[in-house]
């Protein structure tokens, strides 16, 4: 147990001192959220058609869950990952693999604080919103907030996959950013709720950050309880996690 | 009773024969040189007797445990410097000492430690900014932090320059007055000469010869009796290449001239 807090210490110390990681963690969700509400132009209008619920709002206000789903996959997919591959480049977890503490522990130590941060990440982004886009706060918090606990896990899976085989930092930073920017794409950033077309939205309501966006949507503006999208992510998270352990290479 | 025993230790990787019949007796205390060319199979013996890789076949004891079952136990009380590991970056040296004695449950005294390894005025240095000696100091200082009985040494100094090579001999003379037995591995024959008490020779895979550095070049003498007098093995090295060419069939051309 001490080992684990001193672990995890040491993870939060290393952190503070690396900008790009505080950057993607803390910072980019909310500025993406920023820079779609203040600089895109027309965001600030009601979206209009037939949805009684999607009528209401403004386009912007769709981008406020969407932000959430750019904090926790930001962190899951870069941060991350990067950090194991680095240590298994470095000799890391060869090195704690000789210590009666072993090399697992670092990895919980390294999931408690990615945690920590995509939630700091997300907290930034919605206050944000709120503040500067004026943006609605959730229909439901706890509903959002048991959905942001499940997506946040289910996308540290994903993270856990790619951190199991990358052979270094840059390795695991190629693919982390390559299954990010996949992954903005099914969450709606480009084409916000409504706006992605019928059938792409049925695909990417089963990818995982696509689920995430759509629950946590559902959630915010009080459309009926998302079960689709949360069998799905509660599917991927199993199916990831077993997989990210069976093929875990410890040096 | 010897602390570290190895009988007949094999152990293979899918096709490759790594260590084939390795034989050792490590006594309490002393500074025990494996010293063998690039290969020979000496990382892989001391992986298996610190419990990181499993052996085939063989009798294995390190303070009387079998390292296949009881890892736990020696994780406590080996202390192990790998070949070429780093820390992150951005780690502090005096971070990494704290960090390293919370697992432990009876550490030394990070700051005396780093003291010994004369590291005490780069406390708050990154690791990234070390030059190799220093990063190798505090590797030693990691592998000692735990108060081990046994510390294992891979290539420690590797890519020293002479200066560095020996800061890093006196460190590991000062640490046989501490009682804790030093397991050195190496391919440096003047490091071996230096410092190790007793020293086993390792080639493809086998224990070729064992004994003190005097009592290897004596053997080397008698097992090559036929070269000049200006040929024969005065010093650690001469023995050592005696003593493993004559494990080598010698080639056509060398019988001859």
């Amino acid at each position: 147990m001490t080992a684990l807090i001193a672990l995890t210490r040491s993870e939060a110390t290393l952190l503070s001192r690396n900008p790009t990681a505080i950057f993607m963690a803390l910072l980019f969700p909310a500025a993406l959220l920023l820079m779609q509400g203040l600089v895109i132009p027309g965001t600030d209008a009601l979206i209009g058609g037939d949805d009684p619920i999607f009528a209401r709002l403004r386009t912007i206000d769709l981008f406020v869950p969407i932000a959430l789903t750019v904090a926790l996959g930001s962190v899951s997919l870069t941060n991350f990952p990067s950090a194991i591959g680095g240590y298994r480049e470095k000799g890391v977890l060869r090195r704690l693999a000789t210590t009666p503490v072993g090399p697992h522990r670092v990895l919980f130590a390294q999931v408690i604080i990615s945690g920590l941060s995509l939630v700091a990440g997300a907290v930034i982004a919605v206050l944000a919103a709120m503040v500067l886009l004026h943006a609605q706060a959730p229909q439901s918090a706890l509903l959002v907030t048991g959905i942001f606990v499940l997506a946040a896990i289910q996308m540290l899976a994903v993270g856990s996959l790619i951190a199991a085989r990358a052979s270094s930092a840059q390795n695991a930073n190629g693919i982390g950013m390559l299954v990010f920017f996949a992954s903005l794409f099914t969450a709606g950033v480009w084409t916000p709720g409504p706006m992605m077309p019928e059938p792409l939205q049925q695909i990417s309501g089963f990818t995982p950050l696509g689920a995430a966006s759509q629950a946590l949507t559902a959630g915010w503006y009080g459309q009926p309880v998302p079960l689709v999208p949360i069998v799905a992510m509660s599917l991927w998270t199993i199916v990831l996690i077993l997989l990210a352990v069976r093929t875990f290479r410890w040096c | 009773m010897p602390i570290i025993e190895a009988r007949n230790l094999r152990k293979t990787f899918a096709k490759t024969i790594a260590v084939d019949d390795v034989n050792l007796s490590i006594e309490e205390g002393e500074i025990f040189g494996i010293l063998g060319p690039n290969g020979a199979g000496k990382t892989t013996t001391v992986e298996c007797l610190t419990g990181m890789q499993k052996a085939d076949s063989g009798h294995l004891r390190v303070l009387g445990l079998d390292p296949a079952t009881h890892v736990a136990d020696l994780r406590r009380q080996v202390g192990y410097q790998l070949q070429s590991t780093e820390l992150p970056d951005a780690m502090r040296v005096g971070e990494a000492i704290d960090l390293f004695a919370s697992f432990y449950p009876e550490p030394l005294q990070p700051a005396e430690l780093l003291d010994t390894v004369g590291l005490s005025r780069l406390r708050k240095s990154a690791f990234g900014t070390l030059s190799g000696g220093e990063k190798q100091r505090l590797s030693i200082a990691l592998a000692l932090v735990g108060d081990p009985r046994i510390a294992v040494l891979d290539e420690l100094t590797t890519g020293l320059d002479p200066q560095g090579r020996r800061d890093i001999w006196r460190l590991i003379d000062g640490i046989r007055h501490r009682g804790v037995t030093v397991v050195l591995v190496t391919h440096f024959l003047d490091e071996a000469q230096a410092l190790c008490d007793r020293l086993a020779i390792v080639d493809q895979g086998r224990t070729i010869a064992t004994g003190t550095p005097p009592e290897l070049i004596a053997h080397a003498e008698m097992s090559a009796p036929g070269i000049s007098q200006d040929a024969r093995p005065v010093n650690l090295e001469d023995a050592y290449l005696a003593i493993i060419d004559s494990t080598v069939d010698a080639p056509e051309w060398k019988k001859t001239s």
